[in-house]
């Protein structure tokens, strides 16, 4: 890179000097031609005897022309330097141009007479400004103020020096082949200055052209280096030795022709042979290169393309100009929608960062890589970090590689969440939950729950161990503890300890210790969690004094169960015999003495004798009432049809001599002990029976309906029913609504039939009116009950 | 009387209920078969001739009729007693009482009383009660061999 880079520099140079040594021999010709004429020795103006001189004012437009020349060739001076290669150009292309028009419209004064008139009119030899001398002068001298103007003139200023380059070529050729028309008025010397400077004009713009053409190491500037001298001086020089060996003599018109045709055939196809093998040399190797070039741009594209990191190439004024796909995906555009603007992909809270870089890469070259964010097309924005240089030899181009770090973010916010609900989840459990360091047992996390019960706050406790804050009788506990789960790597669940809070609170904790092993199984951590059972452990306590008191009291109702027993047992024995007695002598006595007592006697012997009897029923009816509360129940299906039936049976004595009609409805299975169930139904029917008495036809009614959770039973009379208001009597034991007189009874058998029901779960309950009938309804769960306490009698 | 031998043994502590027991036997002509005991001990004596009763002759009561609450050893103790003595338990015996607790009535039966009897308040019935029972045990049943022979009529 270098080398080339030199190499034109330097082709630049050596054409700038040639072009100052042109200028400096042309001048030298003007002046010497000057001089000449000034001072007399016109052989200084007319290089070769007998042919034209050059003329006084060509001299001086020689002169004018050079010092531009001269001048362009070093322009750093400034606007003053500027304006004197102008002013000499322009004088000197004036002067011309005015000799130009006066020869052709024959109008003009003679101005190449009015100096050094007496020694031109003088001179043996010809010394006018002629038509081509004048035009070659305009051509160089305009060419020359137009040097440096617009690319649109430069075509001009060009076509001007080819101009008066042929022009001078033409006088110069004429003078070689001795062809005087080709030369007509033109000095030899004048030609020659006017070739110089056209040659100077050419070389002082190397790199624009024709020069620039010929110093290009590009096949053209080879073809043309090669080409253009053989084109012009060999061609020249062949058709010179040609003429002048025909005028030798040494060879005629045809073969002189033939010769410099075969001659010119044989250079040419050397020529064109040489350099196409060269061209075509160069051009493979050329070729070779660009393949391995384009081969590594395309390796360079690739991998551009294929990889992960965006890359943009964008210019300091904010555009974005071509960009890899890895970077479209990130900002979810296609290629074809580039360029585009940086504001249109950055979120404005981004874009001072993006200032900053750009000032950065305008003044250092090199942005310091950032993290910025970009906004996709779909409003999602990216996290990236971006790094970004000047392009070299470019005016603002930078080129940025961009990293996409939404997976990393990702990853870390996805992390920091996880860590955040841990932290939360211990943070809010309820119970004390705190973490230490297994070496010394210094507290390193301490959730609110433990501060609450402690009445500490983190901050005082982490870093610390239990020393710092209890008892040392309660530490040492601690710590024995904890030594305990770390050298067994074993959860410890210690049910019950006590600690002692900061405001001398002592509360009791159900703590469970874990060890926290490392991936070698050292122990690195102790987890404990507390639960505050302070209050639990209270209402134990509560409980269970409460208990002690129940099971007191149940031991003292055990007593008195058992005393109701013995009662009921001493009733059950010795009562009955007192009576028995009663009523056996009664009737011994009336058996004994009946004859001898008269009607009164008998009379009274035997209501001694019914009243023993009562008792005895009392009693009996008392115990059967007793026995019933304590009996266990048998339960199993119970056909009620058939049991009714029984009953019934079992009733016909006391019905024996009355008319009774029985309605007995079909009736369910029930769950329940028979035995009880049979004592409820005889005591229904037996009363039924027994209140209907009075009506000459009884009429009992025995019916049932099911409810979702019930059967109910009912058992219906024609009797003398009762008030309503003393149904609440009916059930207790001994409460009676009629006398003895009126109808017999204890006042047990509905407190039985109560009782029966409830030790089913189930209802008892009666309807009635006075004179109107009664009805009993019995209500049984249909699903079996247990039993809540067959001790409450 | 009390040295003989007699088909039926009383224990019964209630001298009412001895007499009216005895009236009811009568009845059958089996009051004289009859011994009393005023109490468990007695009755025990009785049965292995000890005590009062040590010169009484040999032979077992066809039947023995025991109250269930006597004073010293009550009913339930002298059939266990006797259900544990190999020349005793073959002896029938009826528990004859005023009690219908159930517990009772298990007991006596699993101790393997041959009948159980609650003597109703009403007299006409107790004598029912007794005489059915006199004339099944003493007069109806054959007894274990080295029982008292009924005496011919």
């Amino acid at each position: 890179m270098t080398r080339a880079a030199s190499e034109p520099n330097a082709g630049f140079r050596a054409a700038r000097t040639i072009s100052g040594a042109c200028a400096v021999l042309a001048a030298l010709i003007g002046a010497l031609a000057l001089a000449g004429w000034a001072f007399g020795l016109p052989a200084l103006a007319d290089t070769v005897h007998g042919l034209p001189a050059t003329n006084p004012l060509t001299a001086i437009c020689i002169l004018l022309a050079s010092a531009s020349l001269w001048t362009l060739g070093r322009r750093t001076q400034g606007r003053g330097a500027a304006a004197f290669t102008q002013a000499c150009a322009g004088l000197a292309a004036g002067l011309a141009s005015l000799r130009l028009l006066g020869l052709g419209l024959d109008i003009a004064p003679d101005l190449d007479l009015y100096l050094f008139r007496g020694q031109l009119a003088a001179s043996p030899v010809p010394s006018r400004m002629g038509v081509q001398a004048s035009l070659a002068l305009a051509c160089v001298g305009l060419a020359l103020v137009l040097l440096d103007t617009r690319i649109r003139r430069r075509r001009v200023s060009d076509a001007l020096v080819f101009a008066g380059l042929g022009t001078s070529l033409v006088a110069l050729v004429g003078y070689a082949y001795q062809a005087g028309a080709m030369h007509g008025l033109m000095a030899i010397n004048t030609a020659c200055a006017t070739t110089l400077l056209c040659v100077g004009a050419l070389l002082a713009r190397p790199e624009r052209g024709l020069c620039a053409l010929l110093l290009r190491p590009s096949a053209g500037g080879v073809m043309a280096r090669r080409l253009l001298p053989a084109a012009t001086i060999v061609t020249l020089v062949l058709a010179w030795l040609r003429l002048e060996g025909q005028r030798a003599g040494w060879f005629g018109l045809a073969i002189g022709t033939a010769m410099l045709a075969i001659a010119i055939v044989a250079m040419l196809v050397g020529l064109i042979w040489d350099t196409g093998r060269r061209l075509d040399t160069a051009e493979r190797e050329q070729r070779r290169a660009e393949d391995a070039l384009r081969q590594n741009l395309d390796r360079q594209a690739r991998m551009l393309e294929a990889n992960f990191i965006g890359v943009l190439t964008a210019r300091t004024d904010g555009w974005i100009t071509d960009a890899n796909p890895a970077f479209l995906h990130m900002i979810g555009y296609e290629r074809g929608e580039l360029p585009i603007r940086s504001e249109a992909i950055t979120p404005p809270e981004w874009m001072s960062r993006t200032d900053t870089a750009v000032r950065e890469i305008t003044t250092v070259g090199v942005a310091t890589p950032f993290e910025k964010e970009y906004l996709n097309k779909n409003g999602r924005r990216v996290p990236v970090l971006v790094g970004a240089a000047a392009m070299p030899g470019t005016d603002g181009e930078v080129m940025a590689f961009v990293v996409d770090l939404s997976g990393k973010k990702g990853a870390e916010r996805a992390m920091e969440r996880m860590r955040l609900f841990l932290d939360s989840v211990i943070e809010n459990l309820p119970d004390m939950v705190f973490v230490k360091e297994a070496k010394d047992l210094r507290f390193v996390q301490f959730n609110r729950a433990g501060e609450t019960l402690l009445g500490m706050r983190r901050e005082e406790l982490i870093g610390k161990n239990d020393y710092d804050f209890f008892p040392r009788e309660q530490a040492e506990f601690f710590v024995e503890k904890d030594r305990q789960v770390l050298a067994g790597r074993e959860m410890l669940d210690i049910p019950e300890e006590e600690i002692r809070t900061r405001n001398g609170e002592t509360r009791v904790l159900h703590t469970k210790k874990v060890p926290i092993l490392d991936r070698e199984g050292t122990p690195q951590y102790l987890l404990g969690i507390s639960e505050d059972i302070t209050d639990r452990k209270r209402a134990e306590r509560e409980r269970s004094a409460l208990n002690e008191g129940l099971r007191q009291r149940t031991a003292q109702l055990e007593v008195a169960n058992r005393e109701l027993e013995a009662f009921s047992y001493s009733v059950s024995h010795d009562l009955r015999a007192p009576l028995r007695h009663i009523d056996g002598f009664t009737d011994l006595l009336i058996r004994h003495a009946g004859p001898t007592l008269d009607e009164k006697g008998r009379r009274q012997l035997d209501t001694i004798s019914q009243s023993a009897k009562s008792m005895g029923r009392l009693i009996d009816d008392l115990l059967a009432f007793s026995r019933m509360s304590r009996t266990e129940m048998k339960r199993g299906p119970v056909e009620l049809d058939a049991l009714v039936t029984d009953t019934r049976r079992a009733l016909e004595g006391d019905a024996a001599g009355r008319t009774v009609r029985w309605s007995v409805a079909p009736l369910p299975t029930v769950e329940a002990d028979r035995g009880m169930l049979r004592l409820v139904f005889d005591n229904l029917l037996s009363n039924a029976l027994k209140y209907s008495r009075p009506r000459p036809e009884a009429v009992i009614e025995v019916g049932s309906q099911e409810t979702a959770d019930e059967v109910i039973v009912f058992v219906r009379d024609n009797g003398v029913g009762f008030d309503m208001k003393y149904a609440h009597k009916l059930f207790g034991v001994f409460q009676r609504l009629h006398s003895d007189d009126e109808f017999e009874g204890t006042g047990i058998g509905l407190a039985n039939v109560r009782r029966i029901i409830q030790r089913h779960g189930g209802r008892a309950w009666a309807e009635g009116e006075v004179g109107a009938g009664a009805t009993f309804y019995v209500a049984l769960p249909r699903t079996p009950v247990v039993e809540e306490s067959k001790e409450a009698a | 009387m009390m040295g003989d031998l007699k088909r039926v043994l009383l224990a019964e502590d209630s001298p009412k209920d001895v007499e009216l027991t005895l009236e009811a036997l009568a009845e059958h002509r089996l009051a004289n078969e009859v011994v009393v005991a005023r109490d468990g001990a007695e009755a025990w004596d009785y049965l292995n001739r000890r005590g009062k009763f040590a010169n009484r002759p040999v032979g077992n009561p066809a039947v023995v009729l025991l109250d269930l609450k006597m004073p010293k050893m009550d009913g339930l103790e002298v059939l266990r007693a006797m259900k544990a003595d190999e020349k005793l338990r073959s002896i029938p015996v009826v528990m004859l009482t005023s009690s219908r607790e159930e517990r009772d009535v298990v007991e006596s039966y699993s101790l393997g009383v041959n009948a159980y009897v609650v003597k109703p308040v009403a007299f006409a019935d107790f004598i029912d009660a007794v005489k059915n029972l006199g004339l099944f045990w003493a007069v109806l049943n054959q007894p274990p061999p080295g029982s008292v022979e009924r005496a011919a009529a």
